[in-house]
């Protein structure tokens, strides 16, 4: 792709990161509760 | 079907609307009529055994539910053999019509969403440095690797009222009673769109890392902003990648029933979930099949307008490459 301006380029990498947060925050999430003893209460 | 002299299966030749056009059309004429051998080609070969897993695993099945779909339930369930034609005519009803118009807007804000998001992550994965691209492809496809029930069930720990989203808000101050956010529409919405989003990641990642940087560098240097470069040029150029991964999301979507029923705790009826009651709770198979049916006709729909858009895309790109050959 064309060469981009830094302010680009960093939008870009700031997409990137909140589209893996968005991807791996809920299946990180049920990873750590999984250590929890007392399990879960869904209210 | 039709053997020639020596045994071997004739097929056919359709393919002249003027017979006497080309020497060979005027040999065939010539030896009597339009029949030609027809030599199985190796290709022809090597699709066989697929067409027979999909004729015998998906095109009879469906011809057994759109069979099923023209008879009566049974007064005890099961299937009356007598035909009719209102199952169907109950698909219309404005109670099951409604169910279907609010799976089409759950599923096309869930498509939009994912297209918006996936759209933004392949354009900045096909943006990356050549090194990084398939590193950061293979991490967005990762999550696929676990079962889907349990990336819905990581959203209920995430929404429920002591879920990580409560316990945020308490962290930054907020004491008044947790928001409900499971079993909402937005908890469905959001539960789609993230199961889904890979394969729009996927399918627009395609023709965006083989769109030519040139194109872009022109418009630039001639004047256009990059919002207008993104507009004007690449968006255009990239409809088919687009298009295919909408197509994923809204299919998957309209006829989803475990996210309505795991993030939605029942409260929002889907096509999929009326589907699996009729068959399911209330036994009657021959509604059920209808109302499959209908989901499959949407479905064709969706898919005759993909075709459509993406055909429509390639002539755009046939003629602007002409143009710049020109």
């Amino acid at each position: 792709m064309a060469e981009r301006s830094p302010a680009t380029r960093r939008t870009l990498w700031l997409a990137l990161v909140l589209v893996f947060a968005f991807l791996y925050i809920p299946i990180a999430v049920l990873v750590a509760l999984s250590f929890n003893e007392g399990g879960l209460a869904f209210r | 079907m039709v053997r020639a002299a020596d045994g071997k299966p004739i097929a056919w030749l359709s393919e002249r609307r003027t017979p006497g056009a080309t020497p060979e059309g005027r040999a065939r004429q010539g030896r009597g009529g339009y029949f030609v051998k027809y030599q199985p080609s190796r290709s022809s070969l090597l699709m066989a055994p697929a067409l027979v897993w999909l004729t015998a695993l998906m095109v009879v099945p469906c011809a057994l539910v759109l069979a099923l779909a023209f008879f009566r339930r049974g007064i005890y369930g099961g299937i009356d053999y007598t035909f009719t034609l209102e199952n169907f005519g109950l698909v219309f009803d404005p109670l099951y019509a409604g169910i279907f118009l609010n799976s089409a807007r759950i599923a096309g804000t869930a498509t939009l969403i994912a297209v918006v998001i996936g759209y933004a992550a392949a354009y900045a994965i096909a943006a990356a440095p050549r090194r990084w691209q398939p590193v950061f492809l293979f991490f967005a496809v990762l999550p696929f690797w676990s079962n889907y029930l349990i990336r819905t069930y990581a959203w209920i720990v995430l929404l429920n009222r002591e879920g990580l989203i409560t316990q945020l808000l308490r962290w930054f101050g907020y004491t008044g009673e947790p928001p409900s956010m499971l079993y909402t529409e937005g908890a469905v919405i959001a539960g789609l769109v993230y199961n889904y989003l890979p394969f729009v990641i996927l399918a627009c990642y395609a023709p965006l890392s083989r769109l030519n940087p040139e194109l872009a560098e022109a418009s630039r240097d001639l004047g256009a902003s990059a919002a207008t470069t993104l507009r004007r040029v690449i968006l255009p150029l990239t409809v088919p990648g687009i298009a295919a991964g909408a197509v994923f999301v809204f299919v998957l979507s309209i006829g989803n029933f475990v996210t309505p029923a795991l993030l939605g705790g029942g409260r929002f009826q889907m096509i999929g979930n009326l589907v699996y009651d009729q068959f399911l709770t209330a036994n009657d198979w021959p509604f059920g099949a209808a109302l499959a049916m209908a989901l499959i006709a949407i479905m064709l729909l969706v898919l005759m307008a993909q075709a459509l858009a993406t055909d429509r895309a390639a002539g755009r790109a046939a003629e602007a490459r002409g143009q710049a050959d020109g």
